[in-house]
């Protein structure tokens, strides 16, 4: 037969395991669950309940009978009671001594002035405007009417339909890997990683878009709208102050920012959302 | 059970750099370059360069990409074969594991960036390749390229350090480099490369800006091969292995932190509480012991007027308080003490600290770049020229410095060495409270640092700049916070001793 736990280690136990649980466990569950990049803590006063529950527990439980409580208690008796010499007093005067030093320390903590968290809760994305939202990326997959204009514009009559498919998208590809060193390196880095030499004197980083949380998680429209409109374009609740992210409609044109898309997600190796079915 | 948990801890506990590194972990990654390259390479090297070297690099390799215009220095220009980063000899063509190392690591303090991350070595060795085709001098050379020798390293100490001293002033490093090695030499202003462009000899106290790296190696090799296309000569002739060490030395005693990596930045600045008078002169021992803050600032790249090319590339801060006012020491290097001159259309030297005017309640604050229509932000400017000023900014263009009766700020800078010390001070509280922010204790106060270099051309929007950081001014601790705990102590123990002794004595009985 299996020897059983004392009731004592399993108190002990339960409340290492619920303590892990809240710490560990929740954060990179909700991590997953909400698809966030970074694990999401569980606030300081929820663990506070979430433990007080806990404790409540084993204490309903120890208590439900006499024998029960004899059982928790004795092990922690036969400790204080132990001998005057050998480890287990050496042992036992260490804790006695760290017991007061401890309510000491935490008398201290309580009193000294409290460096307020910084760590404020800033959503990344935010939900795109409506006037942004049904917008595509008119140099991914080129309308038969656009590459016309192109074969038009460029004399290109001679060849078929689809090859001049491709070359628009090469040459709005080519146009949007230059316009993005012009405008985006420094910040967003030449490799679109987020390590341009600007980068380093901004508190919120330029966005790296290697990075599978940032433009691999949107639709080409959302990027639109936050290359159109920068870090001014954000509500609140994503600090619009502390954003460097330029408003670069001012500056660009829409055809421009199309292509400088097609460029960013080609750089970053990554995707776009597919946008959902339009009805 | 228990191994497997142990287990299980071991892999826990690994960092994670350990595991599943890239093979060949000597410096740039191994692998031997391909003896002759096939068309094939040739191929794959110029569509890789025509997707990640061209627009700064230029489609025939001459340097005129059309990022070019925005970096200083500007893209290597590839076709005369000249490469600043070799362990070849002065002179020489680099080696083709030397253009390999450059591109995989990049040039720190430049806009070329390192590309082990994004192309694999075999990418990076078909560039090699392809870029040797710009050239001509590679295909005309008979023999390949020497290399230099390092011989036996002398480690760094205090006699070698002063030796390399005296050598700096002798063979003359000082004339581009500076008396205390900021590149703030006599002849620093008029140096230009081997392409016209004008160049800045490296500020020797800043080593993560070396362009070759900050190994007493890599610093070896430049002393002895020179740094090809820029005004750097190599000094091979003239110092032999022994001098050559003295020399790395002293440039690594110049150093802050013996790694050569640039100071940590800290996010929080803290305001230390003193009594009695805060010393005025930057240059006071005080200063030394106050614990230094450091911001990398940034070139305003957000609106027009831009600033590319930014001169001052970081700002240390210290702060301290007394019960009436705020003491801050912005220390930072430039190597020109240029001064406002309308007729000369040359512009003052400057540094600026930025606050809201109201400190925020919740998270809401001002654009951190000079604050927005909403809501105002304070700036404490010192100018080369105009000394002292308050401003109030709403919006880049809607800067206005205060009236003349609301100016309370006062400030001491001194220029020296490549390096401005400035002690600004303003007291706590001020009567202008609509336009002045009140400074209250253990609040996270938004802060941003702002500095202009005016011989580049840097005034109004072009400057450089942090975002939002934070300012903490620390409230003294009151008596009470050091009573109770020992109190506490105290109780704890007596009522412990107590509970122990009686559990002991109802076992005796
Ligand atoms: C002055 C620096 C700067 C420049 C220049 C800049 N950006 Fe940004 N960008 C940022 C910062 C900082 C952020 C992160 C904060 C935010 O989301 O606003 C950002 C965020 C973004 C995002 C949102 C990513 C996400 O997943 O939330 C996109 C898209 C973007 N930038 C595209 C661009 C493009 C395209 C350009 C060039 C036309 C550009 N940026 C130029 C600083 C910059
Ligand atoms: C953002 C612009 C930019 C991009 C992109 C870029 N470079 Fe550079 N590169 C530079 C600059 C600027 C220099 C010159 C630095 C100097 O002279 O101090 C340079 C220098 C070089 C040098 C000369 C090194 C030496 O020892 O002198 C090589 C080789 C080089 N680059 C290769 C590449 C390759 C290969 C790529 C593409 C994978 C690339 N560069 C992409 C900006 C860039
Ligand atoms: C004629 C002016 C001149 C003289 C003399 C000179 N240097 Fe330089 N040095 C420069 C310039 C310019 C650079 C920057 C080169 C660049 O950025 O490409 C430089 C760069 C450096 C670097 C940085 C190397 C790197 O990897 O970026 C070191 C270290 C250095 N010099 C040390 C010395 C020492 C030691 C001496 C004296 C033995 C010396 N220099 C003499 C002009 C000079």
């Amino acid at each position: 037969m299996r020897p059983r736990l004392s009731l004592f280690s399993a108190s002990v136990l339960t409340v290492v395991l619920a303590y892990l649980f809240i710490q560990v466990v929740i954060p990179y569950a909700s991590m997953w669950i909400a698809d966030r990049p970074s694990p999401v803590t569980v606030p300081a006063a929820l663990t506070v309940i979430y433990m007080l529950l806990v404790f409540i527990g084993l204490y309903i439980y120890i208590t439900i009978s006499e024998e029960n409580v004899r059982e928790f208690l004795q092990p922690i008796l036969e400790f204080l009671r132990g001998g005057e010499t050998g480890v287990r007093a050496g042992l036992r005067l260490g804790l006695l001594a760290l017991v007061p030093l401890l309510v000491g320390w935490i008398t201290y903590d309580r009193l000294a002035p409290k460096v307020q968290s910084l760590t404020g809760i800033r959503i990344q994305h935010p939900t795109i405007p409506g006037q942004y939202e049904k917008l595509i990326n008119p140099y991914r997959n080129p309308t038969d009417d656009l590459v016309k204009q192109f074969q038009q514009q460029e004399g290109l009559d001679g060849i078929g339909l689809e090859e001049a498919r491709k070359r628009l998208v090469g040459t709005a590809l080519a146009e949007g890997r230059a316009l993005y060193q012009k405008n985006c390196r420094v910040c967003h880095g030449s490799k679109a990683d987020g390590s341009g030499p600007m980068a380093v004197g901004f508190r919120l980083r330029p966005a790296n878009f290697r990075d599978p949380g940032t433009i691999a998680t949107v639709v080409e429209a959302y990027a639109f709208w936050r290359i159109s409109e920068g870090g001014r374009g954000l509500p609140n609740e994503s600090s619009p102050w502390d954003s460097a992210m330029p408003r670069w409609k001012e500056e660009l044109t829409e055809a421009e920012i199309w292509k400088i898309i097609l460029a960013e997600y080609e750089l970053a190796d990554v995707e776009p959302r597919k946008p959902e079915k339009l009805e | 059970m228990r191994w497997a948990c142990l287990i299980l801890l071991m892999i826990l506990l690994t960092p994670s750099t350990g595991w599943g590194q890239e093979k060949g972990a000597s410096p740039g990654g191994a692998g031997a370059p391909p003896a002759a390259p096939s068309p094939q390479d040739l191929q794959a090297g110029k569509r890789i360069y025509q997707k990640w070297c061209m627009n700064c690099h230029g489609a025939q390799g001459d340097g005129a990409g059309p990022a070019a215009d925005f970096l200083r220095p500007r893209p290597r220009d590839f076709r005369q074969g000249l490469f600043k980063i070799r362990t070849t000899q002065s002179g020489q063509l680099p080696s083709d594991q030397d253009l390999f190392n450059v591109i995989t690591k990049g040039m720190p303090g430049t806009g070329m960036p390192g590309w082990e991350k994004v192309l694999t070595e075999a990418e990076r060795w078909q560039l090699v390749s392809y870029l040797k085709t710009f050239s001509r001098r590679f295909a005309r050379a008979s023999a390949p390229p020497e290399p230099i020798r390092i011989g036996t390293q002398l480690p760094l100490s205090a006699d070698s350090a002063a030796e390399g001293k005296r050598l700096f002033r002798e063979i003359e490093c000082f004339k581009c480099h500076g008396d205390e090695g900021r590149g703030d030499g006599p002849s620093a202003p008029e140096l230009t490369d081997d392409w016209g462009a004008p160049i800045r000899p490296a500020n020797l106290r800043k080593p993560w800006t070396f362009r070759g790296g900050h190994t007493p190696e890599a610093l070896y090799l430049r002393l002895q091969s020179g740094i090809a296309g820029s005004p750097m000569p190599s000094f091979a002739d003239s110092l032999d292995n022994e001098k050559t060490w003295h020399l790395v030395n002293y440039v690594m005693s110049l150093w802050q932190d013996s790694s050569g990596n640039n100071p940590p930045l800290q996010v929080v600045l803290k305001a230390r509480r003193v009594e009695g008078e805060i010393p005025a002169q930057p240059g006071e021992a005080f200063w030394q012991d106050q614990e230094p803050f450091y911001y990398p600032l940034v070139g305003q790249v957000i609106r027009e007027p831009r600033l590319f090319v930014p001169s001052v590339d970081g700002v240390q801060v210290q702060a301290v308080y007394n019960d009436r006012e705020l003491a801050l020491r912005l220390v930072w290097d430039d190597p020109t003490n240029s001064k406002a001159d309308a007729e000369q259309g040359t512009f003052e030297d400057a540094a600026a600290i930025e606050f809201p005017v109201q400190v925020p309640p919740g998270a809401k604050r001002p654009f951190f770049l000079m604050g927005d229509a909403e809501l105002a932000v304070q700036l404490l400017r010192w100018g080369s020229s105009s000394g002292m000023t308050e401003l109030n900014g709403n919006g880049l263009d809607k800067l206005q410095p205060q009236s003349e009766s609301s100016q309370e700020s006062t400030a001491v800078g001194e220029f020296q060495n490549g390096q401005y010390q400035v002690v600004m001070k303003r007291p706590l509280r001020t009567v202008n409270t609509a336009q002045d922010i009140q400074f209250e204790t253990g609040r996270f106060i938004p802060v941003a640092f702002f500095a202009w270099d005016g011989s580049n051309g840097e005034t109004g929007g072009k400057m450089a700049l942090t975002s939002w950081f934070y300012f903490f001014i620390e409230p003294a601790l009151p008596k009470v916070t050091y009573v109770y705990p020992a109190l506490a102590v105290v109780i704890a123990g007596g009522l412990q001793w107590w509970v122990v002794r009686r559990l002991r004595q109802t076992k005796m009985d």
